[in-house]
C-alpha cells in the first residue's frame, strides 16, 4: 500500500516542473558520463620508438 | 524553466560536470604535490606527454628542472643526475624532463604547455651537438620529433596566451614541416594552418577556433593528471620513498671512480669509445683522416643545421614565458673528431654558433667547452655523457643550483 503511494508520489514529482528537468538533468549527466568513460583518458604516454642516435 | 526545460537541465549537467572537474583536479593536485620528489627519480616517460608534474615541480625549490636530450638520457649509470641527487646529498634534486631524441622544437612545446607557470623560475636548457653536428641537415630526425611529440603540449603552444604571433607562427610553420605526426591531429593540422596562413581568412579562423582550442586542452588538462595520478597509484611504497641525506661529495674522487668504470665499458676500442657505441660509428675509424681535412665539409653542417633556428624558436619562447633559464650544452668529443678529420677549430664553430644563438635574449650559458678534451668525458661522437662526463655534469649542476654558477 504504501510502496505504491510511494511511487505515485515519485511519478507525480517527475511529471512537476522541477521534477521534469531533475530527470533531464540525470539524462544529460549520463550522456556525459558515457562520453567520459569512452573518450576521456587521453594518451600521454610517449609513442614507443627505438632510438638509434647518430 | 517550464519553458526551457532542456536548456536547464543541460546547463545544470555541465556545471556538475564543471564541478567535478575541478573537484578531481584539486584531489590530483595535492596528490601530485605529495609524490613529486618520488617520480623525480623514477622513469616517468609513461607521462611525459603530460605537463602537470612538470607544472609542479616547478614549484618545488629543491628540484631542478632540466630540458634536453638523449646526451643526458642514453646511458643506464648510477651518476645519472636522477639517481646521483635522489637522496638529495647537497639539499636539491634534478627532474630530468629531457629525452631520448628530443629537439629544440619539442622543447619549446613542452615549455609552452607550462605557460605562465614558468615565470621567474629557474631550468635548465641543455644543449647538445648532436643534431647540429651531425644529423642530415641538422635537423631532428622525424622519428625522434614523433617519438617525442604531444598533442597537449603542440595544442597548448598554438593556443598560447603567453606567446606572442610570432614565435607562434614560427613554430606552427615548423610543426607543419612533420606531416606524418600530424596525420591524425585534423584539428591541430588545422589551427597550424591557420597560424602561419597570411590570409585575413586564416587568421579569422584561428581566432574562431580559439574557444574550441581552450575547451580541448581544459579537458587534456584534466586528462593529463588522471593520467599522472593512475600513474603515481601504480607505484610502490619502496617506490614512493624519498630518503634525504645530507653529505659532503668528494668530486675528484667520483671523477676517478667514474673514469675507472668507464674504461672497462671502452675495451672494444682505443678511443674511449663506450662499447655500446663503438658498433654503429666503428667504420668512421678504419682509415683514420688527417685532422683538418673535413673542417670545411663540418663548418659548412654546423653552420647550416635547422636546429639552430629551432633553438631560436625556444629562446624566444623562453623569453615571453618569463623563465629564468639557463643554456647548459654538452660538450664537443674533440679528440674523437680530430681522429675523423675535424680539427678543434673548426668543431669551434659550435660554440660559437651557439653563443651568437643565445646572445640576443641575454640567457647564461654554460657551454663545457673545457671538458672536451677530457678523455672518457662523452661516450662516442654525438657527446653522450659517459659514467666520467655525468660527474662532470652532476658538478655543474650543483653548482647552478647553490649559485656558483653562472
Amino acid at each position: 500500500m504504501w510502496i505504491g503511494l510511494w511511487i505515485r508520489s515519485i511519478m507525480e514529482f517527475f511529471h512537476s516542473p522541477w521534477g521534469h528537468v531533475l530527470l533531464l538533468s540525470l539524462y544529460y549527466s549520463a550522456i556525459i558520463v558515457g562520453l567520459v568513460l569512452l573518450y576521456g583518458k587521453g594518451q600521454f604516454t610517449a609513442t614507443n620508438f627505438v632510438y638509434q642516435g647518430f | 524553466m517550464k519553458r526551457l526545460p532542456h536548456l536547464v537541465a543541460a546547463a545544470a549537467a555541465l556545471l556538475v560536470t564543471l564541478m567535478a572537474a575541478v573537484a578531481y583536479s584539486s584531489y590530483a593536485g595535492s596528490v601530485e604535490q605529495k609524490y613529486v620528489h618520488a617520480v623525480a627519480a623514477l622513469d616517468h616517460a609513461d607521462i611525459s606527454g603530460g605537463s602537470a608534474l612538470e607544472r609542479t615541480a616547478l614549484r618545488q625549490d629543491d628540484l631542478l628542472l632540466i630540458y634536453g636530450a638523449s646526451e643526458l638520457m642514453l646511458l643506464d649509470t648510477k651518476y645519472e643526475a636522477t639517481r646521483f641527487f635522489s637522496t638529495y646529498p647537497t639539499g636539491f634534486m634534478v627532474f630530468n624532463a629531457a629525452t631520448k631524441g628530443g629537439s629544440a622544437l619539442s622543447i619549446v612545446q613542452r615549455l609552452a604547455a607550462l605557460g605562465a607557470d614558468l615565470r621567474g623560475r629557474r631550468v635548465i636548457l641543455a644543449v647538445g651537438p648532436a643534431i647540429m653536428t651531425m644529423a642530415p641537415f641538422g635537423d631532428v630526425a622525424e622519428r625522434h620529433y614523433d617519438g617525442n611529440f604531444s598533442e597537449l603540449h603542440a595544442l597548448e603552444l598554438a593556443y598560447s596566451p603567453y606567446l606572442s604571433m610570432q614565435t607562434k607562427q614560427l613554430a606552427a610553420a615548423r610543426m607543419l614541416d612533420f606531416p606524418e605526426t600530424l596525420k591524425d591531429q585534423r584539428f591541430l593540422t588545422f589551427t597550424l594552418r591557420n597560424l602561419t596562413g597570411n590570409s585575413l581568412g586564416a587568421r579569422i579562423l584561428y581566432y574562431l577556433s580559439w574557444p574550441l582550442g581552450r575547451l580541448q586542452l581544459g579537458i587534456m588538462h584534466v586528462q593529463d593528471q588522471y593520467a599522472t595520478v593512475t600513474f603515481i597509484h601504480h607505484l610502490s611504497a619502496a617506490q614512493v620513498k624519498v630518503t634525504r641525506q645530507p653529505q659532503q661529495i668528494d668530486w675528484p674522487a667520483l671523477v676517478k671512480t667514474a673514469q675507472a668504470e668507464q674504461i672497462r665499458q671502452t675495451d672494444t676500442n682505443p678511443y674511449g669509445v663506450d662499447n655500446s657505441q663503438w658498433p654503429k660509428i666503428k667504420e668512421l675509424f678504419a682509415k683514420p683522416l688527417p685532422v683538418g681535412s673535413r673542417d670545411a665539409d663540418f663548418i659548412n653542417d654546423v653552420t647550416i643545421a635547422r636546429e639552430w633556428s629551432d633553438l631560436d624558436i625556444t629562446l624566444r619562447a623562453v623569453r615571453e614565458l618569463g623563465a629564468e633559464a639557463i643554456i647548459m650544452s654538452i660538450p664537443m668529443n674533440v679528440p674523437l673528431w680530430e681522429r675523423i678529420g675535424v680539427s678543434r677549430k673548426a668543431q669551434n664553430t659550435y660554440y660559437s654558433i651557439l653563443h651568437s644563438v643565445a646572445a640576443p635574449y641575454d640567457l647564461p650559458v654554460i657551454d663545457m667547452k673545457q671538458y672536451g678534451d677530457v678523455k672518457y668525458f662523452s661516450m662516442d661522437l654525438a657527446s653522450h655523457a659517459s659514467r666520467k662526463g655525468w660527474i662532470y655534469v652532476d658538478r655543474t649542476l650543483d653548482k647552478i643550483y647553490h649559485g656558483i654558477l653562472p
